[in-house]
């Protein structure tokens, strides 16, 4: 078992104060028809798609934000192996967003992957690492995107997520 | 016969018996809107309508109809009361159409409508008729009843004569039945005599036979002559029929066509801006994903990250080179070791050394006592435990591990990540910024252009609303029109080609027919039939084509007439003003033998005039309609009444006067029902104004409510009449 598969089996997670807020409310996983959840200004398909949008968004600010102990976590229950597969013909596949997140983690984190090879670690604390740091990350991009939001008067504009990410 | 009096009960606003004691002459009705001038020329309509089932209960006043329903009466009666003078016998004819209602367990019921009549005469004598359809037959002729009612300008449309009525009015004038009649006389008494002729000169046998086949070949010429006539007739009447479609859409020929540009203009922007619909993208926080904007700076992340595993890779190798080093060196050493240890130790004598018996133990063979020693066997272990004991006598013999790395995620991610991945992933290296702002761009531009489209489309429907506006017709409207216009026009083209064709062919057929018909006068003449019969044969035919002359004299008469009155009438409703001329034509049509009649406004001498504002056709009408009562009059029928409700709205105060003078001159029963001449009285009511006493009508009325009434409640609204 590789790190890189094992990772992907991972089932990362998100601070509870942000499921109502922001997943419930800009994410379009259930809340009724698609035109409904259209209609309540719904921007993303799938939790994981603000996920991996917020974790972007925590590289891109370099926000990093540790859980504390009173933090509570929790998660979709969708592992990473199956994020971007939409098998919808409206939407491209982008499962390419597996290998990247790790590469971004894998840059981001002090991993020891010669002693993994020797056997000296075992394989899942290094992917734990790996996924702490993508937790942290989101969770500095959901800090950072739940106080955009506020100060958004009315409906969020179309460009509201793209230029947050691409523009300076 | 013109009438006398109207009496009109419980008919819609007319509460109870509400009496009209009407003049010979020019008959004015006032009213203010709503106060009863529609539902009084709705009553005379009903009443000339006839019989039929299933009479509306809405006829009813609302407030008879609010008693019958409280039980404050059981029946009622709505009816309409016209009394007639026929001067011409000395009669007066009373003619009631009326139906009753009452009330029943399901409520209001009405019965179907009946006509009961009395005619009595100068003497005193009276007859009751129980049905008086007759009666109003001999009153107001159906054939006259298109020219009775109109309600407002558009139903006074006469001139289009679309329903062929006005030849039915001049069969009417000039008796064309009884002149008919004489004309089919003359015909068979014609016929008798060519009959006669035949057979006598058929007698002589030496001719029998070539007039027998000459006479088959002039009825098949005839009836080949005939059935062109039919289909010359046939297509004339077509093309006729599609040139008064194009001379009644001419005037909204230009505004249609017009109309047709803008609305394929329209339809070519509509199209331009689906296009450009399809082509935004702006579903941005899709495309986060789907076109990987998320890994905008993807590049230099992939590269930190080969770079990273890349140099793990290569500490990796380089301690696994170090690694093998030393396992090479010691295994070197122990090589040496085993060496000196195999050949060189000293064993007690007899015993093999390390390296005899490993290679005793491999071949399985004693080399001591030449003997074999297969695995298992008590030789085979003895030999093995001699090797035991000298291992431990030499002591450790362990050798190093040979592998270093137990797992391989350095390589594993190498070869998955790092070689040959780049090129795979390539199309999430691009710049994904720039490609952002492009689109934004672009989208922006295509918004900006659709802004422009719908402007422009805004402005072409402005412009359309202005031509439907201006014509009063639909957009769809319009387009049938255009549509129907060139569909008749090209109709019309199409049907004068075949005339021209049947023409040439009836021609050359009449020609023939005329050939063969001299051939056999001349062999008739030639077999001896006496000169009597020659002479009572062409007699005859002199007599048919005399009544055939009459007849068409007659119509040909009577249509100028028409002519001749209906401008006279046409200039004194436009004095002093631009008009043209009514130009009434036709005759009768010889081969059809039937009456054919055109009307048209002409300028210049005959130039179809396309420019008739709606007071000008207006007056035309009313010329046309005055002209024809005028006629009628003189004709057969008598005078008969005529009702114009609301016929000047679009008459300016000039021309309503010279209208009403026209009414006051022309010697005919006219009613003529408007709201003009009423004007506020300056305290909150309206009045009569001073410049109609000056127009002094024979009788003049005013319809009004009776006050107070509830605006609300129609059971309250009355109308009164008031003999002013």
């Amino acid at each position: 078992m590789s790190i890189l598969t094992e990772f992907k089996k991972r089932v990362p997670n998100f601070p509870e104060q942000y499921k109502i807020s922001l997943f419930d409310n800009i994410s379009k996983t259930g809340g009724g028809s698609a035109e409904t959840k259209s209609n309540l200004g719904k921007h993303f398909e799938n939790n994981y798609e603000l996920y991996c949008y917020s974790f972007r968004l925590g590289i891109k600010a370099e926000k990093r934000i540790k859980f504390s102990p009173g933090d509570r976590k929790v998660n979709f229950s969708h592992p990473i192996e199956f994020w971007g597969r939409k098998s919808n013909s409206k939407r491209k596949d982008f499962d390419w967003i597996q290998n990247a997140l790790f590469i971004y983690c894998f840059n981001r984190t002090n991993l020891d992957l010669i002693a993994l090879d020797k056997g000296e670690v075992k394989i899942k604390s290094q992917v734990d690492l790996l996924i702490e740091t993508l937790e942290e990350y989101t969770y500095g991009g959901l800090y950072l995107l739940a106080n955009e939001i506020e100060s958004v008067n009315g409906p969020l504009p179309d460009v509201f997520f793209t230029d947050l990410l691409l523009e300076d | 016969m013109n009438i006398t009096r109207i009496e009109i009960c419980n008919y819609q606003s007319y509460y109870n018996v509400q009496s009209f004691n009407v003049a010979n002459g020019f008959n004015v009705v006032l009213g203010d809107n709503g106060e009863g001038k529609t539902k009084l020329v709705e009553s005379i309509k009903w009443f000339l309508s006839g019989l039929s089932k299933d009479t509306d209960i809405s006829l009813l006043n609302k407030s008879v109809y609010k008693d019958l329903e409280l039980g404050n009466t059981n029946s009622a009666e709505i009816y309409v009361e016209l009394e007639f003078y026929d001067s011409r016998y000395a009669q007066k004819l009373v003619i009631k159409k009326s139906t009753n209602c009452k009330i029943v367990e399901s409520g209001v019921v009405i019965s179907d409508a009946i006509y009961e009549g009395v005619q009595s005469t100068n003497k005193g004598e009276s007859i009751f008729h129980e049905d008086a359809t007759y009666l109003l037959r001999e009153a107001i002729p159906e054939v006259i009843r298109p020219y009775t009612v109109f309600q407002g300008e558009a139903e006074l449309n006469i001139l289009d004569n679309s329903n062929n009525s006005i030849e039915s009015l001049i069969n009417i004038f000039i008796n064309e039945n009884q002149l008919k009649k004489l004309q089919n006389n003359a015909k068979k008494i014609l016929r008798k005599a060519e009959i006669a002729v035949e057979k006598t000169a058929q007698a002589n046998k030496k001719n029998a036979r070539i007039l027998s086949d000459l006479k088959f070949k002039i009825d098949e010429s005839k009836d080949r002559i005939n059935r062109l006539n039919v289909r010359i007739t046939q297509q004339e009447k077509d093309a006729n029929h599609s040139k008064k479609r194009m001379a009644g859409l001419n005037d909204i020929l230009a505004q249609a066509e017009e109309f047709n540009i803008f609305k394929d203009k329209m339809k070519e922007l509509e199209q331009k801006k689906a296009r450009v619909s399809v082509v935004i993208k702006d579903d941005y926080t899709t495309y986060i994903f789907d076109d990987n904007y998320l890994l905008h700076d993807f590049r230099s992340e992939l590269e930190t990250f080969a770079t990273s595993v890349t140099k793990l890779e290569q500490n990796e190798r380089r301690l696994e080179v170090a690694f093998q080093r030393r396992v090479g060196e010691e295994q070197a050493v122990q090589k040496i070791q085993n060496a000196l240890i195999g050949d060189v130790n000293p064993l007690p004598i007899g015993v093999p050394s390390l390296n005899v018996i490993q290679e005793m133990l491999h071949d399985e063979v004693c080399k001591v006592c030449n003997r074999l020693a297969k695995k298992g066997s008590k030789e085979y272990e003895y030999m093995k435990d001699h090797m035991t004991m000298i291992l431990k006598h030499l002591g450790n013999t362990d050798l190093p591990d040979e592998v270093l790395f137990k797992s391989n995620n350095v390589r594993e991610l190498s070869n998955e990540l790092v070689n040959g991945y780049r090129s795979k992933v390539s199309s999430l290296l691009t710049d994904k910024k720039t490609e952002y702002r492009e689109l934004k761009e672009f989208t922006l531009s295509r918004y900006q252009e659709l802004s422009d489209l719908d402007k422009r489309i805004s402005g072409l429907s402005d412009k359309i609303s202005g031509i439907t506006g201006m014509t009063g017709l639909s957009s769809d409207t319009l387009s049938r029109h255009l549509n129907d216009w060139q569909k008749h026009s090209q109709n019309y083209a199409e049907k004068l080609k075949i005339v021209e064709r049947l023409n040439s062919t009836l021609k050359e057929e009449e020609a023939a027919y005329n050939r063969l018909l001299t051939h056999r006068d001349k062999l008739v003449s030639d077999s001896g039939v006496s000169q009597y019969l020659l002479t009572s044969k062409e007699v005859s035919e002199k007599l048919f084509k005399v009544f055939q002359k009459v007849r068409s004299n007659d119509i040909s008469s009577v249509i100028k007439r028409l002519e001749i009155k209906t401008n006279e009438i046409f200039d004194k409703l436009n004095v002093h003003s631009f008009k043209g001329y009514l130009k009434i034509s036709g005759g009768l049509h010889i081969q059809s033998d039937e009456i054919r009649v055109q009307i048209e406004h002409v300028v210049n001498q005959g130039e179809v005039f396309r420019g008739a504002n709606q007071a000008l056709e207006t007056s035309a009408n009313i010329a046309l309609l005055l002209a024809v009562v005028e006629i009628s009059k003189n004709q057969n029928i008598g005078s008969f009444p005529i009702f114009m409700d609301a016929p000047v709205s679009s008459f300016g105060r000039k021309k309503i006067r010279q209208f009403m003078q026209v009414m006051n001159s022309v010697d005919l029963q006219c009613f003529v029902i408007m709201k003009e001449f009423l004007e506020p009285d300056g305290k909150g009511d309206i009045k009569i104004s001073e410049d109609f006493k000056e127009l002094n009508p024979e009788k003049s009325f005013w319809l009004k409510l009776e006050r107070p009434f509830d605006q609300e409640d129609l059971s309250t609204v009355k109308t009164i009449v008031h003999e002013i």
